[in-house]
């Protein structure tokens, strides 16, 4: 494992580790009052935690080009199960919206498998044509938007626009890194605009989320609710918090405190000094996984350990935005720490992914290092 | 101060490679257990070079002084230098690998069991046509590292490569991998079928997405199913009759170049001297000279090129291989009768017995004069003897050369006839 990786997965346990506090400190009232067990929700987040570890040395055992022929395949069985999920007897409808398949007494969300799916088939598949979309022949960019426009509409049946609009950022991302101008993505965005149009223009509950974003204050206690009470919190919090759960906005004033809105308590129990320190950990995820990257010698390595490493670093972003108000509301949660066992068993999985290709850079680099 | 290599063995590689070296600055000693007259005037060229030497025996201390030791194709893994060398932690490197340290342009290399150096000739020649600059160097008798200095950066490299070489690659990573096709061979050199096959796979571990590993799906699917490719797999169309075609056409596709071209390079292309090379016909027979061929997958790929029931089989010399019995199918087949000759007769008698009619000859022209005495118009006299040849001649050549000899005298006799 190069010095690198390490602190990878340094910073990786480190939010695990902190995730399994907050995720208690947040939820344990709720579950007290709801499921009349405080651990109800850290018994299961530690169980994901393990599980996610045991599928991450798994993965990380194996050899990274294992995925590079078999893109194809995964993107199949994502199909397969975001089909799966639509059925009404195999879907597991929560809040409005069929996103779960229930295997015995696990959910899991089939969109996390998609995510780690488009990655891996983007990056082979760019890969292999690069020369020809850095010469602008984009013939060549027509199937992959295929692909992610009938992936992305699967996802939105179910209905999931924050990972859609997720999968379609982090495609955007690694179509321009392959060289595609920054216009051209721009002008591929637009024909997005009339989708986006009809899905939240037309769509009662997302438009309010848009003009709750605009202005919460609008309408304080409906649509901008939320978003209000998560403000609070930062405000409650100042820099040095009110303290390790001492937080009152969980008290059921911020509906969805120990998932996608995890941040906001951590800000308000541990400050800006906690929210800075959680901030510096996912830096250090990006700037470890883009100084793996820059070993690389091939398009592949490169594409395959930028998308995994934005997989994580993007969607914490996002997560943060929301929590501040920066963007409207979406439904994604912050990596390794929010509550939810799909996204913490997956975004260990694709760190065990970056761990295999790092292994497999070095015993390249030795060799080369053998030979001179 | 210059760092030092030791080069093991001095064959053309070897001296190729050392005449490099110093070129290069490195301290160079060279070192072989033989002293043949051959050697004399290699070591004579060391010599005028200023290079020191060795002959009939390894001085141990010497060689363990070593950065580098480059080793020849032909020193045995088994043999105690290399053994120590290993032990002692110094890496081992092939002259492919050192070459590939100093060449930065493209190079296209070729592996595979049998019939690399006709792929090797026909990818060399397929570029030439398409005007590209390109030498055809390694295993078919000129090493690449001779070639180095001479390249332009702009031309490419067509690389027939061995396994052996492939075992002491570190950091070479061709631009195109082929592995034209994969049997048992060579188990001599390594231990196991799957030491074979993972010296093989060598070829392309260094290769990332530009790259490409050009493989027959069959033999990915019977030797190698779980290996993980860096650079980009394609298998070449099996459907055709011939697999160097279907390679040459794949690799007409990849790098873009003209078709007419490719078919052009393939309807001239002659064959090799001593690989299935065809010597004409004489009064509706033909004859072909396949002495290169020395093991069985050799023997059941060139009875795959002919006609069912048309095949009149000169096999024998020394046996390398011990399974004979795995081509009793072809053989069926594909021949109507086999000759068999040499030191190994009553081995394949046993072993191929109650396939097609067979004849014992004591020695080659014995067994080509038996060979004509049947043959019917529309007949091939095929000599692949899928033996070695040293128990009667001293090379494979030699005895292909005697076929071939054999074939004027009658086609000479037969004309004498009908002058008469």
């Amino acid at each position: 494992m190069s010095k690198e990786a390490r602190l990878l997965f340094i910073s990786v346990y480190a939010l695990v580790c902190f995730g399994i506090v907050m995720t208690y400190s947040a939820s344990a009232i709720y579950a007290d009052q709801i499921f009349k067990s405080p651990t109800y929700f850290l018994k299961r987040h530690v169980l994901y935690a393990l599980v996610g570890t045991a599928f991450l040395f798994f993965t990380a055992s194996l050899d990274a080009y294992l995925w590079k022929e078999r893109s194809w395949e995964i993107l199949i069985l994502s199909f397969t199960l975001l089909i799966l999920v639509l059925i009404p007897v195999v879907g597991h409808q929560a809040g409005g919206a069929r996103r779960w398949i229930r295997l015995g007494p696990v959910n899991f969300q089939p969109v996390e498998i998609t995510k780690i799916a488009v990655c891996l088939y983007l990056s082979d598949y760019l890969s292999r044509r690069i020369k020809r979309i850095q010469r602008g022949e984009f013939s060549v960019l027509l199937p992959p938007m295929l692909i992610l426009g009938a992936s992305c509409a699967l996802i939105l049946l179910e209905p999931d626009l924050g990972s859609s609009v997720f999968i379609f950022l982090i495609s955007a991302f690694l179509f321009f890194l392959a060289g595609l101008r920054f216009r051209f993505v721009l002008i591929a965005s637009l024909f997005f605009l009339p989708a986006l149009y009809f899905l939240v223009i037309r769509t009662p509950y997302r438009l309010s989320r848009v003009t709750a974003y605009l202005n919460p204050w609008s309408d304080p206690k409906g649509s901008g609710f939320q978003i209000i009470q998560s403000l609070l919190a930062f405000g409650l919090g100042g820099v040095k918090g009110v303290g390790l759960g001492e937080s009152t906005q969980k008290l059921f004033y911020l509906p969805q405190s120990y998932n996608d809105f995890i941040f906001s308590i951590i800000a308000e129990e541990l400050g800006l000094i906690g929210s800075l320190s959680l901030i510096l950990l996912y830096g250090m995820i990006f700037w470890t996984g883009m100084k793996i990257a820059r070993r690389a010698s091939g398009s592949y390595e490169k594409f395959f350990v930028t998308s995994l490493t934005l997989l994580i670093v993007l969607q914490a972003i996002i997560n943060m935005l929301v929590a501040t108000g920066l963007i409207p509301t979406k439904g994604l949660p912050l990596p390794f720490v929010s509550y939810g066992g799909s996204s913490l068993v997956f975004n260990l999985v694709a760190v065990g992914m970056l761990l295999a290709m790092d292994r497999a850079l070095q015993r390249g680099r030795s060799n080369s290092r053998r030979s001179r | 101060m210059s760092k030092r290599f030791v080069v093991l063995g001095l064959g053309e590689t070897g001296l190729a490679s050392a005449l490099f070296l110093k070129k290069r600055g490195y301290d160079v000693f060279v070192s072989d257990t033989q002293t043949s007259s051959v050697l004399k005037k290699r070591s004579d060229r060391l010599q005028s070079e200023k290079i020191p030497f060795e002959l009939g025996g390894h001085t141990l201390p010497k060689i363990l002084e070593a950065d580098w030791v480059l080793i020849s194709p032909g020193i045995s893994p088994a043999a105690p230098v290399y053994q120590v060398v290993r032990s002692k932690g110094i890496p081992l490197v092939s002259e492919i690998e050192v070459a590939s340290w100093f060449f930065k342009g493209e190079v296209i290399a070729v592996t595979g069991t049998s019939g690399k150096t006709t792929v090797t000739t026909l990818v060399h020649r397929l570029l030439q046509a398409n005007g590209i600059k390109s030498v055809a160097c390694g295993n078919i008798g000129n090493p690449w590292i001779g070639e180095v200095d001479r390249l332009a950066p702009s031309s490419q490299v067509v690389l027939e490569v061995s396994s052996f070489q492939l075992l002491h690659t570190y950091s070479f990573r061709p631009r195109y991998g082929i592995l034209i096709n994969l049997g048992l061979n060579h188990l001599d050199w390594h231990p196991t079928l799957e030491d074979y096959v993972a010296a093989k796979l060598r070829l392309f571990q260094n290769q990332n997405s530009e790259d490409v590993a050009l493989i027959r799906r069959r033999d990915r699917e019977k030797y190698f199913p779980d290996y993980c490719f860096k650079g980009n797999v394609v298998y070449w169309g099996e459907e055709g009759p011939n697999d160097n075609e279907a390679i040459l056409h794949e690799l007409t596709r990849l790098k873009r170049l003209a078709s007419e071209k490719t078919r052009e390079v393939l309807s001239k292309f002659e064959g090799l001297e001593h690989r299935l090379e065809r010597l004409g016909e004489l009064d509706g027979v033909h004859f072909v000279n396949d002495s290169k061929c020395t093991t069985l997958e050799a023997l059941a790929w060139a009875l795959a090129r002919f006609p069912d029931k048309r095949v009149i089989l000169l096999a024998g010399g020394h046996a390398k291989a011990s399974d004979f019995r795995s081509v009793r199918d072809p053989l069926t087949r594909k021949a109507r009768q086999v000759v068999i000759f040499g030191e190994a007769q009553d081995l394949l008698w046993k072993n191929w017995e109650g396939t097609v009619p067979l004849v014992q000859a004591r020695d080659l022209r014995e067994a080509f004069g038996q060979a004509i005495k049947t043959a019917r118009p529309g007949d091939i006299v095929l000599l692949s003897p899928a033996c070695a040849s040293f128990d009667q001649f001293s090379n494979y050549k030699e005895r292909g050369e005697l076929f071939k000899r054999l074939v004027q005298e009658a086609r000479e006799r037969d004309r004498t006839t009908i002058v008469r």
